[in-house]
């Protein structure tokens, strides 16, 4: 094959059918898959952050004021309601209660080194994501939210530097209709 | 097949249309508006280069899981980084700038997988033949001859070295300018069109043509 003699300049021609190869369809989600991502709130940046603290200086000691008083009320709550766990991990189910109307606190932990920016979304808030954020004491690779969920069976999935990811710890999943698995919570 | 001309190869994505000017000057308008953090501004440039991004990501890659990961995240990383693209006066700068992003992004994942350049050998023509793909559409109005030709394409495409393979995709498959190539692969042209030439001659002896149909 390769000793065969080619006719000088054969190969200033371009290949036939090589043209063809363009056309491609372009998978039917992928507009919006790069639209959510691009649309997702972003951290703010430390400059970000001291530019905005300065314009609302006035509104801030308001703003910190009612913070700290829902935190006031949240940390009673708590301690009159020791009995029940505020905090349900994603990674751990909890046992399945029907009657309880009552929202659930569902810590979602995702861990990876490489990873800038980490968000859950899932049918619980309409696949807008949700940042995580690195934890006080926790490792710099560790990113966290805790979220409210109404009880039941959620799907959601984390995006992780634009990348939709499973739930690396959770086993549980149901097809999401575009050919991949969605993570399965039931609370 | 009646293919949305957004996404079809009918016509070169990069702005090469009649209404050039205009084109130029609505997109020009639209990374502006992104600059400034407007992100519904980008949608319509995903849209107009979706086709290319991803099909130039699938042909460096050969599977089209990966190729949808790399033009999502090429895509999200140009609007990211949108405030320091430079037009510079050039009609086609963005999509040039974007594919600079997909290549390296597949390069990353060619890296990544530890995806070896095979040397081509006697063995060559076999590799061809037996090579598998990840995906490949099905589109009924090929008959059987002209699949197995485009199979046996896509093979030995996908068998040439990544150096080879880029210059060809997007001389011969994307039908770009040896100008435009030169901005996203930022290699000389005398270089660019070596490549070509070897690229080609590869191709063509791991096609196993017969002498008299070159």
């Amino acid at each position: 094959m390769t000793s065969q003699r080619r006719p000088e300049h054969a190969d200033e021609q371009p290949i036939a059918g090589l043209a063809e190869l363009r056309q491609v369809t372009p998978p039917a989600a992928l507009v919006a898959k790069v639209m959510t991502s691009v649309t997702a709130p972003r951290p703010w940046t430390f400059r970000q952050g001291f530019a905005r603290l300065l314009r609302a200086e006035l509104r801030l000691s308001v703003r910190t004021a009612v913070v700290l008083a829902a935190f006031a009320g949240l940390g009673a709550w708590a301690v009159r309601r020791p009995q029940q766990p505020p905090v349900v991990a994603a990674t751990a189910p909890a046992p399945l209660v029907q009657d309880s109307p009552a929202p659930v606190l569902v810590r979602f932990t995702f861990e990876d080194r490489r990873a800038h920016q980490v968000f859950v979304a899932g049918d619980f808030n309409d696949w807008n994501p949700i940042p995580l954020d690195h934890e006080d004491g926790a490792r710099e690779s560790m990113f966290v939210a805790t979220v409210a969920l109404p009880r039941g069976v959620h799907e959601y999935m984390f995006l992780v530097d634009g990348n939709w990811v499973r739930d690396p710890l959770v086993s549980d999943s149901r097809p999401d209709g575009f050919g991949r698995q969605n993570s399965l919570l039931r609370l | 097949m009646a293919l949305n001309p957004e996404q079809s190869g009918a016509y070169s994505v990069l702005t090469r249309t009649g209404d050039e000017v205009s084109r130029a000057e609505e997109e020009r308008r639209l990374i502006a508006r992104c600059a400034q953090g407007e992100a519904e501004a980008f949608r319509p440039l995903v849209v107009r280069y979706q086709r290319v991004a991803f099909s130039v990501s699938y042909r460096m890659l050969g599977s089209r899981a990966d190729a949808e990961d790399v033009t999502q995240q090429a895509m999200v990383d140009a609007f990211n980084a949108i405030d320091r693209f430079r037009n510079e006066g050039k009609a086609n700068a963005f999509s040039v700038w974007l594919l600079r992003i997909v290549i390296n992004r597949s390069k990353d994942v060619l890296k990544s997988k530890r995806w070896s350049e095979k040397p081509l050998g006697s063995e060559g023509e076999v590799a061809v033949s037996d090579a598998a793909f990840a995906h490949r559409p099905v589109d009924p109005e090929l008959n059987v001859v002209e699949n197995q030709q485009r199979q046996r394409l896509e093979a030995a495409l996908l068998a040439l070295p990544a150096k080879y393979r880029e210059a060809l995709i997007l001389k011969d498959v994307e039908d770009l300018s040896y100008e435009e190539m030169r901005s996203i692969l930022r290699l000389p042209i005398t270089t660019l069109k070596i490549r070509v030439v070897r690229a080609r001659g590869r191709l063509r002896d791991l096609l196993g043509e017969p002498e008299e149909t070159r």
